[in-house]
């Protein structure tokens, strides 16, 4: 236990942090061994940061008391030592290690003082056939050290001063809500630096040689600017690579893959690519559910692999990269593909489609997505138990992104999540309606037009638009919000927006050009409103409401017979 | 310095367990140390000592990139009069024999009390 002038509590949530990143790094050295072992090799290096992981863990832990942790974190070592004595490792040895990670998980989850769990004995008793002989007897070790200082304190030998290295990376740790509370402090100064330029603008027209004005109207810009380079700098700040969620993947793969008696490798790219935070911590969850569905349902067992010409060894590729102003993730496989005619029955049985209806080879994909749709005939322990592929694609709409999903019998499935870099500094198209300005997210634009009314075609009592031979619904936007402006009775601003391939075009009354916008969003007291996504402050220092893209696109499908109607007209070619 | 009270000791705390860091940092701190710097593994190790020049070194011994043993003799081969006191963890005492024969001074044994320490890295000073 530790003295009594630390406060242990106060290190406790650090302790926690800690110990979460050295357990995956345990885990992934174990994995690493049991690659070798398999493949029958020994790499003692593995062992080594495996060790030192563990160690590092024991000395954290018994210093803040948790002694059941500090005690299988020891006899991990122990088994570690003889891996590296025997330089061999078995796959008993591998097993241990991942029950002894396992339940290194399970106490450090555990509050404090819980009892320890039932297995933990059981644990430390399978591995106590590892334990190093004797026990440290401190007393008389401390009296040896003793005496070989007393005899060093004669001169030693110069000794060679050995070569250098250097250029380490400096970092430090931060707690996230520190930099949201300076994040929302620079928000503060952002909208607070428009109001100092509209006094500039005042002040102008009452000074009467202007140079009060002018300097204050200098001094705004610069504030301006700073404000603009801070509020950056922190975005950047939030970044952190994405290979922090992909650690825990090879393990979940690995023991899916047992449990469903198939042979997986599972290949990651671009750890190191980097996204907001925020955005890490909540694509963990979705991006595990992909990796299980795609082990559970996308590759093939090992038998069915070979009679079809595939190696046994199924593969998964996860990958990460940044396109533009987002990052790219990539989960394929090379397994049987989606069988999109079983899709098709599973939806007809579950009432999700009529057996009558056409759907084109992507909508029947897209059915996959829908809620409560599964293709499992009976709840397998693994995918197919609550979260469904709706809560995947839910909780990337919910960062703001898009799923795709390409899939070929029997060549794979490719799941591609496009997610903005960050959810709070968009690109975006200003339009106005009205005397109100309007924001659109613009990686969902394609282009705007300006046409004259006799372009705009009415089809089942819906206004669309035609364009490069393709049909496109139109949306009034002052219409859909109930706004009482007329319309222009000679032409129409239309600006065509897409959503996962569906055009729509949204009918404005300007364009005002594109700017880089803060997304703030609407106040709890607002609430949700259909068709907004957030709000926006411009540099002028007015508000403009922010277009929520795929709600309008989804609502003008799934409104009208019109988009039944050009849809498959378009896509049933 | 100002003054003529004593001055507080230069302390350089390694170790790869940043609570680890933090915990010592924090009981010195309380102690009347001054803590210059810390590094998380014997190649920070070893520059921050360069570059610090502390009185002073808590050094942990299994540490990723470069180990608590290679540190202490490439600080000692710099600065033979360095100051370095070994922070091991239960069953290293024979890496603790290496760093005391490479010319460690003294070391504790984690988990350690806060006077353990304290007074610990005070006889070294006093040595």
């Amino acid at each position: 236990m530790p003295g009594e002038s630390f406060d242990r509590a106060e290190f406790i949530a650090y302790f926690r942090d800690e110990a979460e990143e050295l357990l995956g790094r345990i885990e992934s050295s174990s994995l690493e061994l049991e690659k070798q072992t398999a493949a029958g090799t020994f790499d003692a290096e593995i062992v080594n940061a495996l060790f030192r992981a563990l160690h590092t863990l024991k000395g954290n832990a018994a210093m803040l008391g948790f002694s059941d942790i500090a005690e299988v974190a020891h006899r991990l070592e122990s088994l570690c030592d003889r891996m590296r004595s025997q330089r061999t490792v078995q796959p008993q040895d591998v097993e241990l290690l991942f029950a002894g990670r396992d339940l290194l998980g399970r106490l450090l989850a555990a509050p404090a003082r819980a009892q320890a769990p039932s297995d933990m004995g059981d644990l430390l008793e399978r591995l106590e056939a590892y334990a190093k002989p004797a026990q440290d007897d401190t007393e008389a070790f401390e009296a040896e050290v003793a005496r070989m200082l007393a005899e060093q304190s004669a001169a030693k030998a110069p000794v060679q001063p050995l070569p250098l290295q250097t250029g380490r990376r400096r970092t430090i740790r931060v707690d996230i809500e520190r930099l949201d509370a300076l994040l929302n402090l620079v928000g503060e100064l952002v909208v607070n630096r428009t109001r100092i330029s509209e006094i500039a603008a005042t002040l102008a027209q009452a000074d009467r040689d202007g140079t009060i004005a002018k300097a204050l109207s200098e001094s705004a810009g610069l504030l301006s600017r700073t404000a603009g380079e801070i509020q950056e700098s922190l975005m950047r700040i939030r970044m952190v690579p994405i290979g922090q969620v992909f650690e825990r993947f090879p393990r979940l793969v690995r023991d899916v893959a047992k449990a469903r008696r198939k042979e997986v490798a599972l290949e990651i790219a671009g750890a190191q690519t980097e996204l907001d935070k925020t955005i890490v911590d909540e694509i963990g969850e979705p991006l595990m559910h992909l990796l299980r569905n795609c082990v559970d349902h996308g590759i093939e067992s090992p038998e069915d692999r070979q009679a079809a010409n595939k190696p046994r060894v199924g593969k998964i590729e996860l990958n990460a990269y940044h396109e533009g102003n987002q990052i790219i993730i990539e989960i394929g496989d090379d397994g049987s593909g989606i069988d999109l005619e079983q899709v098709r029955w599973r939806a007809i049985e579950q009432g999700l489609v009529s057996a009558q209806e056409h759907l084109t080879e992507q909508e029947l994909v897209e059915l996959i997505f829908a809620p409560g749709f599964t293709t499992a005939d009976e709840v397998s322990d693994v995918s197919g138990r609550g979260m469904g592929m709706d809560v995947v694609k839910k909780s990337v709409s919910h960062l703001k992104g898009h799923l795709e999903v390409h899939t070929e019998r029997g060549r794979g499935t490719r799941f591609t999540i496009k997610l903005p870099l960050t959810l709070a500094i968009i690109n975006a198209l200003l339009v106005r309606i009205g005397d109100e300005r309007y924001a659109l997210p613009l990686d969902s634009v394609v282009e705007s037009q300006s046409v004259g009314v006799d372009a705009i075609r009415t089809l089942y009592g819906n206004e669309i638009l035609m364009l490069r031979g393709e049909i496109v619904p139109l949306v009034r936007i002052a219409e859909f919000f109930g706004l009482n402006i007329q319309r222009n009775p000679e032409k129409a601003m239309v600006v065509i927006v897409s959503v996962q391939g569906r055009q729509v075009g949204l009918v404005v009354d300007a364009f005002e050009g594109e700017q880089e916008i803060v997304i703030k969003p609407l106040s709890d007291v607002v609430g949700r409103i259909a068709g907004i996504s957030g709000a926006t402050i411009l540099g002028s220092g007015a508000i403009a409401l922010i277009l929520d893209v795929h709600a309008l696109v989804s609502d003008a499908y799934a409104s009208g017979k019109v988009a039944r109607a050009e849809y498959s007209a378009v896509s049933g070619t | 310095m100002w003054g003529n009270g004593s001055v507080s000791k230069r302390v350089l705390i390694v170790d790869d367990a940043v609570v680890m860091r933090m915990m010592i940092k924090g009981i010195l701190a309380k102690s009347g140390f001054e803590i210059v710097g810390e590094a998380q593994n014997g190649l920070e190790a070893v520059e921050k000592y360069m570059q610090l020049q502390p009185d002073l070194v808590t050094m942990d011994v299994v540490m990723p990139e470069m180990d608590g043993i290679a540190a202490v003799k490439q600080i000692l081969s710099h600065d033979p009069s360095a100051r370095i006191v070994m922070c091991t963890s239960m069953g290293q005492q024979a890496l603790v024999v290496e760093a005391i024969q490479a010319g460690a001074k003294s070391f504790i044994t984690k988990p350690f009390q806060a006077p353990k320490i304290v007074d610990t890295l005070n006889k070294v000073l006093a040595a």
